[in-house]
């Protein structure tokens, strides 16, 4: 009985080759897609799973209360092990400060740019699963000055050379390698090519940090001897902020209070409302995602069906014989069903090829490194049958349902239940598939305005052919920089020269002292520390006062410039100018730096539009650069790249020459939105190419079973444009009931995901309209095909054939 | 065998109400060859899809092998059907992705047949049919003729008690008409029953006895054998 079924199956599919190669086709890029979805989302969901502790770590974070409230994913030094030692239930901790990135190393005197190194606890090995390769677990990061490198920056360092025990220096200090450990994988926030040893902390700052609570700059995490109710120990810790931080602060003469949060680590990858984190998933993308893939998968499965009920026709015969003959309503749905199984199976093999094809450019958009074989996981394989069981059902179930139906007596006489039009739950299902489609159009198209909004929007600066080069931490480089700043200013092809503690686009926050009515107030700020010519790069405006001058000697330790939202803020409004500051404060009142504000500038976004504008103060400090920020004259940029490499060479030759483009640097800050909107083009044009094969097949379906009345409509002296239109008319109707449905929804998520920008675009009613007039155009392209053969056609044929 | 009592089959759509079977009573006996002529719209195919259990009557009595079915399920029906009754159409109705061979073998695949049991009885029938050499053909490439040859060997191929045939020969020139028709003798000689739904006297003249409808009853019933023999 299966061999018969088969056999007709394959002969049957063999036989309407363009149906077949259109169901299969659009249940393969359906398949596809949704596989390449699910990789994404499980790769996501799948943080930090491969710790075999991982249900009893977790991860400690704190809340500062200090002149407002900051929200930190790291804690202090302290925390840790003071916790360990207060509560029996935490079995272990670890630490993790970093990582620092463009990190020199030097090994055999080749230098090396490194990022992810980490400063990390001997506990690293017990805590988290990180296989050591070579070196003892126990002992590899206990020594100061240790070092364990993974296998991917061993090969780097020293290739087929042997590592462990081999001294390197990093930061002019030699480290030994300790330990060689296999590359952590993909799904951990963690990454890493290096760990150093706490140890090697200098004493003096081990110290600095362990005496300050509110020094937070250590991602704590502590094992539990068993899993815990995290609220329950948070309001341990309420008692523990009290037993140790407040006697710290009342003794420090400190104002400040902090609140322990602690989260199981499977869930830290969501967290995002933390400053100082690492970077973040978003669960909403996922659930966004989700649904993307669910509803490419319903699109396609949509075509089968409308495809086999179109076809229902032809199979009706096959029907009524088999019921002559004995066959049993539920011999045919399995036969039915088994069809659909069938051609779902087909399908997820040309998906998986599908697959395999695109993994390279989904992995360029999304940024992660998926492989076909990450699809060789149990869940991942349950995903796949689980496809192939929902498809097959969800496609099959209708048409196996509607087909065993037909009655013999009726089917044989050739009565074809449903011939002429589409019926109306075809026209449901087309419906949907417009929903959907639209909705992928209109978010393509209003994610693309808000992407392009954030690009052309004016920044307060000119972001334009300036490149940024990072300074290493060398004394040596150090005192040469100012030097070649100036003598970059003489070159013609550099408009401007300066440097700053961090690249724009960032900024440190720190605790100020600031007058306001008369007192001195403490609180956070952000703070960037830059030369005189800082203002010259970014083509900032002066609003008042003046800029830094290096030839004013107090400048160097009393002038502060601040943007206008500064003055704003601290409520100096147009009297900014002279108000009093400090920074770099001490625990008896004191700063080391006290001064006035001496200029006000426009505002100019500093951070990713993610945020609205901040307060931002600046302070003349070119001893602190680490980032050499160059305006170019606009044109080639390759002569003047070349020579600063070799001048770089001259000065730094112990360190990589690298740069970047400010813009391209910027643009990094929209990397996930970017990963987004692409992911959105990408499968919006795949689910419209679906749903339009399935109503090109449909349309001629629909005209193949009309042909008769075409045919007389036309003796009787119908246009071509009047046949058209009575062939259109119901899915220009659907069209338009789609829109309808859509927009509204459209505008409510929309309206949602802009929530996060500081600055979003106004939803404008015209999106919507671009979005119906590219489905109202793809859909008469598909359309006008089937018109095109209906205008060319003889009536007479069309009679004589039906 | 076959026995109606006061057969009734009444098509209603929305506004008009159609009596095709109006009380009909008709009894055939084991190993006759009834022909069903009469005018069209007279109810004879919907008589032959009763008797062939592929329509319920809407009153009345159907006895069938002396058993009342007319109140069966589909499912106890097309277990009665798969078992007991072969079809010929005239439009023979092969499924057209099957070959010759693999639709004469459908009833068997139902019945359960094993695959070295089905191949024999298939191939036997083929020849009794004289179309074993076209067993691998698919319906299109085959004649008319041939077709419903084919058609015949799968209705008779599971050894029914009863062929039905409706207009057997209606889609065939006038000597593949008489190759069907010849071909359902034989097969009533060794002792098929059938019933045949037919407009022509000519294919009439090949059965026992014929019986002609009018506005769904039985008008006259006319012994064929007597007009043979002269």
């Amino acid at each position: 009985m299966l061999q018969n079924f088969l056999k007709i199956t394959l002969r049957n599919l063999a036989r309407n080759k363009v149906y077949t190669a259109i169901s299969i086709t659009g249940l393969a890029l359906g398949i596809s897609s949704c596989l390449l979805i699910s990789l994404y989302v499980s790769s996501e969901l799948s943080y930090e799973d491969f710790h075999e502790k991982n249900e009893r770590i977790y991860r400690l974070t704190s809340k500062l209360f200090f002149n407002g409230e900051t929200t930190a994913a790291r804690t202090s030094l302290a925390a840790g092990p003071t916790m360990m030692e207060e509560y029996p239930e935490v079995e272990n901790f670890v630490r993790f400060q970093g990582p620092s990135s463009s990190t020199d190393v030097t090994v055999n005197d080749r230098v090396f740019s490194i990022d992810n190194l980490w400063t990390t606890d001997s506990t690293v090995f017990e805590v988290f699963t990180y296989e050591l390769l070579e070196g003892n677990p126990q002992k590899a990061l206990t020594a100061p000055r240790s070092i364990v490198l993974t296998q991917s920056l061993r090969e780097k360092l020293f290739g087929d050379q042997k590592a462990l025990g081999e001294q390197i220096k990093i930061n002019n200090s030699m480290m030994e390698v300790t330990g060689i450990m296999a590359d952590p994988p993909d799904n951990t926030e963690i990454k890493i090519s290096a760990l150093l040893s706490m140890s090697t902390l200098s004493p003096q700052t081990r110290e600095n940090f362990n005496q300050d609570w509110f020094r937070i700059g250590f991602f704590t995490f502590l094992l539990f001897n068993e899993p815990i109710d995290a609220p329950a120990f948070e309001a341990k810790l309420v008692e523990f902020e009290k037993k140790y931080v407040q006697p710290w602060s009342a003794e420090n003469q400190i104002e400040a209070s902090l609140e322990y949060q602690i989260a199981p680590l499977a869930d830290v990858h969501f967290q995002r409302q933390y400053d100082y984190d690492l970077a973040k998933g978003d669960m909403s993308y996922i659930l966004v995602f989700s649904l993307l893939a669910l509803f490419i998968l319903i699109i396609a499965s949509i075509n089968y069906i409308n495809l086999s009920l179109a076809q229902s026709s032809k199979r009706s015969k096959e029907v009524g014989i088999r019921k002559t003959l004995g066959a049993l309503r539920q011999e045919l749905v399995t036969q039915f069903l088994g069809e659909s199984m069938l051609i779902t199976l087909l399908a997820t093999v040309l998906g998986l090829a599908l697959v395999e094809l695109l993994m390279g450019t989904f992995n360029e958009i999304t940024g992660k490194s998926l492989s076909t074989t990450s699809m060789l996981t149990g869940p991942m394989i349950m995903t796949l049958l689980g496809i192939i069981l929902l498809v097959g059902l969800l496609a099959g179930s209708y048409p196996a349902a509607v087909l065993s139906s037909f009655r013999p007596v009726r089917v044989l006489k050739g009565a074809i239940p449903g011939k002429g039009g589409i019926g109306n739950l075809q026209k449901g299902l087309i419906l949907l598939q417009f929903i959907f489609s639209l909705f992928m159009i209109t978010g393509t198209v209003l994610i693309n305005d808000q992407m392009r909004f954030m690009q052309s929007m004016n920044l307060g600066f000119d972001k334009e052919n300036i490149v940024t080069i990072p300074l290493p931490a060398d004394t040596n480089l150090a005192k040469q920089v100012p030097a070649w700043v100036e003598e970059l200013r003489q070159d013609s092809r550099i408009e401007a020269a300066s440097t700053a503690n961090m690249p724009t686009g960032h900024s440190g926050i720190t605790m100020v002292r600031l007058e306001q009515d008369g007192e001195m107030v403490e609180q956070s700020a952000r703070m960037l520390f830059v030369d005189q010519y800082f203002i010259d790069v970014l083509d900032l405006e002066i609003n008042s006062g003046r800029n830094f001058n290096k030839d004013i000697a107090t400048d160097q330790r009393e002038a502060f410039v601040i943007n206008e939202q500064a003055a704003e803020a601290y409520g100096w409004h147009d009297a900014a100018l002279g108000k009093r500051v400090q920074w770099g404060l001490m625990a008896n009142g004191q700063a080391a730096n006290d001064g006035k504000v001496v200029g006000v500038v426009d505002n100019f976004h500093f951070l990713s539009l993610h945020n609205p504008m901040e307060p931002l103060i600046l302070f003349f400090a070119p001893d602190r650069a680490r980032v050499l920020s160059l305006r170019l004259q606009e044109g080639d940029y390759t002569s003047t790249l070349a020579s600063l490499e070799s001048r770089w060479k001259e000065i730094a030759s112990n360190h990589p020459f690298s740069f970047t483009f400010l813009d391209d640097r910027l643009q990094q800050n929209y990397q996930q939105e970017q990963a987004v909107s692409s992911i959105f083009d990408y499968f919006a044009v795949i689910s419209i190419l679906i749903a339009s094969l399935g109503l090109f097949a449909l349309l001629s379906f629909s005209i193949q079973n009309r042909i008769k009345e075409i045919g007389i409509r036309k003796v009787l002296g119908a246009s071509v444009g009047q046949i058209s239109w009575i062939l259109v008319k119901d899915f220009f109707y659907l069209l338009i009931a789609a829109f309808v449905i859509t927009t509204p929804v459209c505008i409510y998520l929309m309206n949602r995901w802009l929530e996060g920008f500081a600055y979003d675009v106004p939803i404008h009613p015209l999106s919507f309209v671009l979005a119906l007039g590219m489905a109202g155009l793809l859909a008469s392209v598909t359309i006008s095909f089937h018109v095109f053969r209906i205008s060319k056609a003889d009536p007479v044929n069309s009679l004589r054939y039906e | 065998m076959i026995k109606t009592v006061n057969l009734s089959k009444v098509y209603r759509t929305e506004d008009v109400e159609t009596t095709a079977l109006n009380q009909l009573n008709l009894e055939v006996k084991k190993g006759e060859f009834v022909s069903i002529m009469g005018e069209s719209g007279c109810g004879k195919s919907t008589l032959l899809n009763i008797i062939g259990l592929l329509d319920s009557p809407s009153a009345g009595q159907y006895f069938f092998d002396g058993i009342e079915v007319s109140a069966y399920s589909e499912r106890k029906r097309a277990e009665l059907r798969k078992k007991n009754i072969g079809f010929v159409f005239q439009s023979f109705n092969l499924i057209d992705e099957l070959s010759v061979f693999e639709n004469a073998e459908l009833p068997l695949v139902y019945l359960g047949k094993s695959k070295s049991e089905r191949k024999e009885m298939v191939s036997t029938m083929l020849e009794r049919v004289g179309i074993s050499h076209r067993a691998k053909h698919f319906p299109q490439q085959l004649s008319g003729g041939q077709q419903q040859r084919v058609a015949i060997a799968r209705a008779v191929i599971a050894n029914p008690k009863l062929i039905l045939a409706d207009e057997p020969t209606g889609n065939l020139d006038s000597a593949h008409g008489n190759e069907v028709m010849e071909l359902l003798t034989q097969l009533n000689d060794q002792g098929a029953t059938i019933v045949m739904v037919t407009h022509s006297q000519h294919d009439a003249n090949f059965s026992s006895r014929t019986i002609r409808l009018l506005d769904g009853q039985v008008v006259t019933e006319s012994s064929n054998r007597t007009v043979d023999a002269i």
